[in-house]
Order: C-alpha cells, then structure tokens, then sequence
C-alpha cells in the first residue's frame, strides 16, 4: 500500500517537472543567448540601461538605436535594433564590449560588433568579426553558398583577447548545419591566437556558452 | 454566375488587383478555400525550397516577431510578400504587420507529405535569415524538425490562404 502511495506521489510530482523541461531554464544558465554573461537590454518589453562593470559607461537604446553612454554624452552605434535578439557583453576592464544581434530572426544572421573606447569616451569600432568572416568558407558545407552566424561569447586573458563563434546556420542547406568553431583573438593586433573545435569548446569553454548552444548539436 | 458577377463589380480596380494580387480574386470567390476547383488560377500558388532547423535547436527563445516560433511554423522572406524590411521603422511595421495577421494565414505544401514535418500546412513564426531573405527564389526555414539534416532543400509547389488584401502573393 505504502508502495502504491509513494508511485502516486512520485507520478504527481514528476509531471509538471517533465513538461517543464521543454523549455530552457534561463536563469540557471544565466541570460544571454550565444554569451552567457551577456545582458539583454531589452526585457520586458522595454530598453535597460546595460552598464559596464565599472559603472562608468552603459549602453542605451531605445527602438530606433543603440548608443554608448558616457558622462552624460550619447554617441550612437550603427547597429540595427531587433529587440528581442539583441545582446551586450561588457569586457571585465570596462573599455571595451561586444553586441551580438541578429538582422532577421533567430536563425540569424548573426552579427557581432565590438567596440573599444577611446580617451574621449566614444565608441571605436573593432573590426575583429571579417578575421573569421574571412575564413568561413572553408568551414561552412552549404549548398549554395550562405553567410555564417557570429558572436562573441567572452572576454579572456585580462579582457586582452575575445572569443568569438562561429556558427554554420542551423538549417538544414548546410550539411554541418549547426556547427561551431571558435577564435580567440588579440584584441590589439587583430590577430587569430586559436582555432578552437566544436569538442573543445564544450569542453573547456561550456560555461561561457549562452542558452543557444546548450540545445545545438 | 450573378453573385460572381456582382462580386466582381463591387471591384472596380478589378484588373488590376487580379494582376499585382491573385489572391483577392481567391477571396472574393472560394473564401480562401485551396482545395475549391471553381478557381484554381486565382490562388497564391508557386514554387517554392524548403529548408529545416533541427529539433532541439533555437528552443524557448523568441524570435523577430516577439514570440517563441513554434514547431512546424516558417522562418520568412517579408519582401517575398511585399514588405519592406530594411530601415529600422520597416522593420517595426513589416513586424507589427506579420504578427498582426499570423492567426489568419497558412501556407500549404502537400508535397512535403513524405517529410516528419507533423501536417503540410504551416504558420508563420519568424523573419528568415539572411539566407532565406537573399534567396533568389522563395524561400522558407521550416522551425524543429526531426532528422532535419536529412531534409535538406525541398522544393515544392505552395498554396497560401489568407494574406491579407496589401500583401502580394510571391511570384517565384
């Protein structure tokens, strides 16, 4: 009896957990879509303020843009607004960040701009993403040809270098739909320090990894 | 024949419209209805290629239109259907426009009955990427299907119901 009242209990509590699983459980994995440590400025149906760590700079929008905010001055970042695919990853040094947005929809494109800032406070674009844009052809198994997803997914090495990801689209026109590979690359010379595979990053990167990739295979 | 004809005279751009906009005729005559003979010429047909995202992937996360894309619903081209989707303002309206009418449109590909794509007719879920947007024929991403590696591009013919009357019906 007493066997058949603990099945009871076990089936009544197991169900809703179950259906609940088909969803990702953003807060144990924190907030961010391809960077784990990324913040989404818009939320709730309204634009936060993302600061940097510091708290001397953040970055502000509204539905018509994006801009760096810095001892009251607004300067505004080329960057298309799509609210609800729109991230923003501060370096631990608070002179630089990366914006991951997509153009379209969720399947991408993708697109990771990053900014270091200057003596004045203004935003300086880097242009780190076409070193991999650069390369993908050989990485991407598409037919016919397609554009790759980027993002940046974190800050290493005394926020000296960034880790950026390349996704192939996960649809199915490219045989290794999907796929990822990541770089890190010095921030100052624009150089590609490491190719890092699929296997690697999961490994050794996972916890830098946004809510994206924990469902990609 | 008389309610046809006065049908057609309460349109007095008729020409016109039938030209940019078969699928008005397809409303006025077979309330959208693609399976109806009467007026096989006048509904949003063409060809169009198929791509899937898999299973488990892009799950529980909203998409450009401000919802979760679910199962079995397509990833779009706004321009294949006449809205613009370049300035950040197009952008808000071609969105607020698709979200607006996505419980009234279905997008139909029998010929997809072989795939374990659970139905052939679809709804609208999200803006495609720039793959799908720069396609040079229609293109559509089918979200979270199984085996959908083995998919691949499929291209089949596809009937549409229920656009509304200021969209065009994609030609190719």
């Amino acid at each position: 009896m007493l066997n058949v009242v603990l099945l009871v209990v076990a089936f009544i509590t197991a169900v809703p957990y179950v259906a609940e699983c088909d969803t990702i459980d953003l807060d144990a994995h924190g907030a961010g879509i391809w960077a784990n440590g990324a913040k989404l400025p818009f939320a709730d149906d309204e634009f936060t303020a993302i600061r940097s760590p510091n708290g001397v700079f953040s970055v502000s929008g509204s539905i018509k843009g994006l801009s760096l905010i810095s001892n009251g001055k607004s300067s505004p970042l080329n960057i298309i607004v799509n609210p609800p695919l729109m991230e923003v990853l501060w370096a631990p040094d608070s002179q630089k960040f990366g914006i991951n947005v997509s153009d379209g929809g969720l399947v991408g494109t993708w697109e990771a701009y990053i900014y270091s800032i200057d003596d004045h406070g203004d935003p300086v674009p880097l242009d780190i993403p076409r070193l991999i844009m650069s390369i993908s052809d050989e990485i991407l198994q598409c037919e016919p040809k397609e554009e790759p997803n980027i993002g940046i997914v974190a800050w290493l090495n005394d926020s000296k270098e960034a880790l950026l990801i390349l996704e192939v689209p996960p649809h199915s026109s490219c045989r290794n739909m999907g796929a990822i590979t990541g770089f890190r690359i010095a921030v100052e010379t624009k150089k590609i320090i490491e190719r890092i595979s699929e296997v690697e990053l999961r490994r050794n990167w996972g916890k830098a990894l946004g809510s994206r990739f924990i469902t990609n295979h | 024949m008389s309610a046809f004809k006065a049908n057609l005279c309460q349109h007095t751009e008729f020409t016109a419209v039938l030209y940019y906009r078969p699928q008005v005729l397809n409303r006025i005559l077979v309330q959208n209805d693609p399976i109806n003979r009467v007026d096989p010429w006048g509904l949003c047909t063409f060809e169009a290629t198929f791509t899937a995202v898999g299973a488990d992937q892009l799950v529980g996360r909203p998409g450009a239109l401000g919802f979760v894309p679910p199962n079995g619903s397509l990833a779009i081209n706004p321009n294949s259907f006449g809205l613009p989707y370049d300035t950040i303002e197009e952008r808000i309206a071609t969105q607020n426009e698709i979200r607006a009418n996505v419980g009234n449109i279905q997008i139909s590909a029998p010929g997809l009955s072989e795939y374990p794509t659970n139905g052939t007719t679809f709804t609208i879920g999200d803006v495609g990427d720039r793959n799908i947007r720069n396609s040079p024929v229609t293109r559509f991403d089918i979200y979270r299907l199984e085996n959908a590696s083995g998919f691949g591009r499929q291209t089949v013919q596809v009937t549409i119901t229920g656009l509304p009357g200021n969209w065009l019906c994609p030609t190719r």
